[in-house]
């Protein structure tokens, strides 16, 4: 699944190239105000979304991991414009969103569409299947009524509903996989080249989220999609996604190709999600919960690193200065790209795990060491 | 993850073909046909709304004509078949005028302040923060006053007709109106089908016609109905004082206020007129609640 894709059909629309990136996203900010009191002290600030940065090529799909909390939809929203950024740039290939000479937020949405979670209270409960998927088409694209129909019939078809069945059906009426469907469809009525899936198979059955996921495999390769796929199960994203970047409380902690994250994670946060996958094996069962507590409160985030206060190897160092997400000197030799934000992966940041050189053969074993150090046998029993 | 891949694609289960019309609004209409109870209010309603409009053919007898010899019959006098008021003046014929006058006074000031206080009420919940305040607190300074004391108030200002009955009952009726349609709207616009319409990147209007009017127009409807039995309540009282509609013109409420003399004498005639109002206000309110339910189309038909 994960691996560079074949070449992707170039889009009409292209207007950057194939090198270019469909999305680069640059130290996106969001801080909310929290419930502060409007006299005395000063009011309350919700760091939502701190200083996110990532890249994604054209045709790719990047997951987007973490707990509950951790910004992911907030990304995803702001990313949209449905939600003003405080400070970032988007830059949509090559085109700097709401910038002068750059695209606007509305172009930016006829070619960026989103799939959310709750499928039942993303479609207007007032309005047929048909209504629905018409609804950006008539509106957005203004075709005529019975045009609008036609495509809206086509896209149902296109994701596994019977239209003479379905097109005059009310949401109440389907069960939770067709909806989805038909929310995927509605996204897909403006023919997006980018689609944001904000946990769109998370509240799925099993077996219905596995059929939607083969779905979404599929219309990747028909329309020449490229995904952001926000999720918090592991597997669904290992299974789908070709990066992943890895969220806490607001920060990249680490970013990657997928066989990268999921093979050699390097931040110990993405190492104790891994350890809280559940394993197949009986003998690798995991007796003791990997990470306890819930994570901090994001209106006073911990200084320095933000997983200071839940990670077993935090130093002094953690507490003064927030590490940067950088590409690690340790190398990993499976992935190129492979970006990590921990004073570990350092050398000379002044943590005793951190290797004083930049000697990549020692700092490799030292990691290994470290992993295996941590109980940790989970590298080897994650990569396939 | 051959786990999941291997999961053959389940052909979505097969569901009866749907007999459901096209679009919302024929099914709202195909629901409310086969609602009896609505169907039949509003049937009864058409009947009063005709009459009235028909009066000088439904009537018997002149409705300002009276008898001083015939005063105060009984129903079922040969002639008055609902018998005659005070001043020996025919009760069917003036029920019938009296229709006319009510019902435009009951019906126009709630359609008045549907709209405007509709349109209103979608600027506050669609609006920020400021907008919305500006409205709604100008809306908290009208609901300080009682509605009857705030409608004579207003009509002492203006002065008296039936013009500025209209006018002060719709100011009176709009601020709750605003409430209703604020309220509604801020719950509708926090749903996520009111994000995915602003992601696709529609229009204002748009997203206001098709995600959020067919959602918030059923409890609007409801409320907007209710008022409508008020509203004839109302304006009759406004006569009564004076203000509104004067003797000897027509009105169920003026009837009413005339009659109550008689209460004592003649108690049935004396209550033709109160019951004229219960079976409007009664058949507004079942159509109203009909319609809720036509509406809400997760309810059963």
């Amino acid at each position: 699944m994960s691996g560079v894709r074949a070449i992707v059909p170039l889009d009409r629309r292209d207007r950057g190239g194939p090198a270019q990136p469909l999305l680069l996203v640059r130290d996106l900010k969001k801080h909310f105000p929290g419930n502060g009191r409007l006299f005395g002290r000063a009011r309350e600030i919700v760091q939502a979304v701190d200083g996110v940065s990532f890249s994604l090529a054209k045709g790719a799909t990047l997951g987007v991991v973490g707990e509950s909390g951790c910004g992911k939809s907030t990304t995803a929203r702001l990313l949209l414009h449905l939600i003003e950024p405080d400070a970032g740039e988007i830059i949509f290939d090559g085109d700097g969103v709401g910038e002068p000479q750059g695209i606007s937020v509305r172009d930016l949405r006829l070619q960026m569409q989103m799939v959310f979670q709750d499928s039942y209270s993303s479609l207007n409960p007032r309005a047929t299947i048909a209504d629905i998927i018409a609804f950006g088409p008539r509106t957005v694209k203004h075709l005529r009524p019975d045009r609008a129909r036609e495509r809206a019939e086509r896209l149902l078809d296109q994701v596994g509903l019977r239209p003479s069945l379905f097109a005059r059906r009310y949401p109440h009426e389907l069960s939770g996989g067709q909806r989805q469907r038909v929310n995927i469809a509605r996204a897909l009525a403006l023919e997006p080249r980018l689609l944001i899936l904000d946990e769109a198979v998370s509240a799925l059955d099993k077996s219905v989220e596995a059929q939607i996921l083969n779905l979404l495999v599929e219309l990747r390769r028909e329309w020449a999609l490229t995904y952001i796929f926000i999720s918090h199960d592991l597997n669904v994203v290992r299974h789908i996604s070709d990066r992943v970047v890895v969220m806490y409380l607001g920060r990249i902690v680490e970013a990657g190709a997928a066989a990268a994250i999921f093979g050699r994670p390097l931040h110990p946060y993405t190492q104790a999600l891994l350890r809280a996958m559940p394993s197949m094996d009986p003998d690798r069962r995991s007796t003791e919960p990997p990470l306890s507590g819930d994570p901090p409160n994001p209106i006073n985030p911990p200084s320095g690193c933000r997983f200071r206060p839940r990670c077993a190897f935090a130093e002094e160092i953690c507490a003064h200065s927030s590490p940067k997400l950088e590409a690690s000197p340790r190398l990993d030799p499976i992935g190129g790209d492979h970006e990590v934000a921990c004073h570990m992966m350092v050398p000379g940041s002044g943590h005793s795990r951190a290797s004083a050189s930049a000697d990549g053969l020692r700092s490799r074993e030292a990691l290994s060491a470290l992993q295996a150090g941590e109980g940790g046998a989970r590298a080897e029993g994650v990569g396939r | 993850m051959a786990d999941i891949a291997a999961v053959q694609r389940i052909a979505a289960p097969e569901v009866a073909e749907g007999i459901a019309p096209r679009g919302y609004w024929r099914t709202v209409a195909g629901r409310v046909r086969r609602d009896r109870l609505t169907v039949t209010a509003g049937a009864i309603l058409l009947a009063i709304v005709l009459l009235a409009i028909f009066a000088p053919w439904a009537a018997t007898h002149d409705p300002l004509q009276g008898d001083i010899l015939h005063r105060l019959e009984p129903v079922g006098t040969p002639g008055h078949l609902l018998g005659t008021d005070e001043t020996g003046r025919d009760i069917w014929s003036r029920l019938v005028y009296g229709g006319r006058l009510s019902l435009f006074c009951g019906l126009s000031p709630v359609l008045l302040a549907t709209i405007i206080g509709g349109v209103l009420g979608l600027l506050a919940g669609m609006g920020g923060r400021l907008l919305n305040s500006l409205i709604m607190r100008i809306c908290d300074v009208f609901y300080a006053f009682p509605s009857v004391l705030l409608a004579i108030a207003i009509c002492g200002v203006i002065g008296a007709g039936i013009a500025n009955t209209i006018l002060s009952l719709t100011v009176v009726f709009i601020p709750p109106l605003v409430r209703v349609t604020e309220s509604l709207t801020r719950q509708v616009r926090s749903r996520d089908f009111v994000e995915a319409a602003r992601a696709s990147a529609a229009p204002l209007h748009a997203i206001i016609r098709h995600q959020i009017l067919p959602n918030v127009l059923g409890g609007m409807l409801v409320y907007a109905t209710s008022l409508v039995g008020i509203s004839i309540i109302l304006s009759a009282g406004l006569s009564f004082l004076g203000l509104g509609v004067t003797p000897p013109a027509a009105e169920w409420g003026l009837m009413l206020n005339a009659l109550r003399q008689a209460i004592f004498v003649e108690p049935t005639v004396a209550a033709l007129p109160g019951v004229a109002i219960v079976i409007t206000s009664l058949c507004f309110n079942l159509l109203s609640d009909g319609l809720r339910s036509a509406m809400d189309v997760k309810l059963p038909s």
